[in-house]
């Protein structure tokens, strides 16, 4: 791949990366602030305010209960968020030693991430997700381990072939000429080169991750009330969609922003580094 | 040649047995579910029995419910390939940034919005403002063929959009990466069009690339019809999957998660068997 020109970083993408990462920042301080303060107890229902549109006491309006749609909508920014990154750490702390020891150790290693990068080619997470729901009911944490698993030979295969490709560089042939070895050429040595590779490739997964919340807590897989999901939000927002069409656009806005910014940022992370993305982790292959 | 097919073969078989297997060990705890043993239980699928669950034989339930989503599948999988591939070509066709960066920023953000609260807009849109068409439920085919045939057209729509958006993003970089290299100057050097260039060798080299996201995208499609036909009140395969959970009937929800994911499996295994016929290395029994 070698032989491909890179595209020059522009300007542009250097202002899109900065922007996504503020973007991101100011979405998680909105949920994390939830946590502490919202506009308004989620909890409180106040029927005789119900359905109302934007106005100074309800910046967002309220829902058919008389909840306010800004509180709610920061609680589900929060579960996003949290689910989301709980799948990618599921993800990523089986992942990234599998593909270490495919690279480093055991290529056979490699066979039994082959065969995980074959089997979710073809079975998504939200079949697994049914089945834990099946035996298990649903929750958040059937979500972070159907969305966590499925990721773990994307995290495997991009660790796999980073710590090949860091292998062949010069300075770590230096390194190891040094007297370096083992796990102590890895941290000293290797991780340092790839933590922006693999951190834009959590991000990528992460975005994927909060639509998969997103739509298997809509199903009814996911996220249970009392607890708060956009998802959520938006199987309630649809029921009364005939009447009040504007209760559907600030969950799904909000949804849009926070993959829009995951995967910006994630975008323009990888771009730093190689700028022809998404080619080597593509299909897992082996 | 027959090793590739076989390996590919064997890979579908296996990915079908590893399902059927944590699909029969997972509901095993449900209600019902020991009703039958996992040896008839396989028996019994392969002769088309699926056994009786809540809602009576699951058998009829499925073939109804599978005339919804895989006429559903096909219809949103032909607009995301018409569409993602035609984007990514056109790329190729006109060279200059401006229409690559339109690619690249429509594809980001189709692959950025959900599908299903697409779909809601759509219905917002096209069935509450404009009337044009259905908000959702489904006619029996049965019944009206074009009725039918228009109360798929949005969840068909909203099913197809990150699909071609990912596929776009794929395609302009498969379409990029051949028009930079050295053969296709070549071509380009010995006095054909860049039309013209693209279309042969170019168009199979990047189909041969296309074919492993193809095989994921177009999984993810299929099991994405749960989510739409939630959206759209359709009675497909996801209704089933989805009412059978919550009725925790292990007979529904096994034969429909089987049902599904032979659905994918066997598209991805049909897609990939597709390199037979675009890579003249593989027929040739080159190693991979």
């Amino acid at each position: 791949m070698s032989d491909v020109p890179l595209d020059r970083p522009s300007r542009f993408s250097a202002l899109l990366l900065r922007s996504s990462v503020v973007a991101c920042l100011a979405l998680l301080l909105l949920g994390f602030a939830s946590i502490v303060w919202t506009p308004y107890p989620v909890g409180s229902l106040d029927v005789a305010a119900a359905m109302q549109g934007p106005t100074g006491a309800h910046w967002l309006g309220t829902d058919q209960l008389g909840r306010d749609v800004l509180s709610l909508v920061m609680k589900g920014i929060l579960t996003s968020f949290v689910v989301a990154a709980v799948a990618t750490a599921v993800g990523a702390l089986i992942g990234l030693p599998l593909g270490l020891l495919a690279a480093r150790r055991a290529p056979r290693a490699g066979l039994i991430i082959s065969a995980l990068a074959g089997y979710f080619a073809a079975v998504p997470s939200l079949v697994i997700a049914a089945l834990l729901a099946a035996l298990f009911g649903s929750s958040a944490a059937t979500v972070m381990i159907a969305v966590g698993i499925t990721a773990i030979p994307a995290f495997a295969v991009t660790m796999r072939n980073a710590a090949r490709a860091a292998d062949r560089l010069g300075y770590v042939d230096a390194a190891r000429l040094a007297g370096s070895a083992g796990w102590d050429l890895t941290r000293h040595h290797t991780l340092p080169d790839l933590s922006r590779r693999l951190l834009a490739r959590a991000l990528g997964l992460m975005a994927a991750a909060v639509l998969a919340e997103a739509a298997l807590s809509y199903v009814g897989l996911g996220t249970q009330p009392p607890a708060t999901s956009l998802g959520l939000l938006l199987r309630d927002a649809q029921a009364y969609a005939a009447f009040e069409p504007d209760l559907l656009i600030m969950p799904g806005a909000a949804l849009t922003l926070i993959v829009l910014a995951i995967g910006l940022a994630g975008h323009g992370l990888a771009r730093t580094v190689e700028p022809a993305f998404g080619q080597e982790a593509a299909d897992g292959d082996p | 040649m027959i090793w590739f097919v076989l390996g590919r073969m064997g890979a579908f078989l296996a990915t079908l047995l590893v399902t059927m297997l944590l699909a029969y060990w997972l509901s095993s705890p449900l209600p019902g579910a020991h009703s039958v043993g996992l040896l008839r239980w396989f028996g019994g699928m392969m002769m088309g029995d699926f056994g009786t669950g809540a809602g009576g034989s699951v058998g009829p339930l499925l073939a109804g419910a599978l005339a919804v989503t895989v006429p559903l599948a096909l219809f949103a999988l032909l607009i995301a390939l018409v569409v993602g591939t035609g984007l990514g070509y056109g790329v190729a066709v006109v060279p200059g940034p401006i229409g690559d960066r339109l690619v690249r920023a429509l594809g980001g953000l189709g692959m950025a919005v959900p599908g299903f609260w697409l779909g809601m807009m759509l219905v917002v849109a096209f069935a509450g403002t404009l009337h044009w068409l259905p908000p959702g439920g489904f006619v029996p085919w049965r019944q009206d063929v074009g009725a039918a045939l228009r109360s798929l057209v949005l969840p068909a729509v909203a099913l197809a959009v990150p699909t071609a958006a990912a596929l776009a993003l794929d395609a302009r970089d498969a379409f990029s990466r051949v028009v930079r290299a050295g053969w296709f100057e070549a071509t380009l050097a010995g006095g054909a069009t860049r039309r013209e260039a693209l279309r042969g060798p170019a168009l199979r080299c990047v189909a041969v690339t296309l074919l492993g996201p193809l095989a994921r995208h177009f999984a993810t499609l299929i099991v994405g019809t749960v989510v739409i036909e939630s959206v759209f009140y359709l009675p497909g395969l996801g209704r089933l999957l989805l009412d059978g959970i919550a009725a925790r009937d292990a007979v529904t929800v096994r034969a429909a998660i089987v049902t599904l994911v032979l659905l994918t499996a066997g598209t991805v295994f049909l897609i990939r068997l597709l390199a037979l016929w675009l890579d003249p290395r593989i027929r040739a029994g080159a190693p991979q």
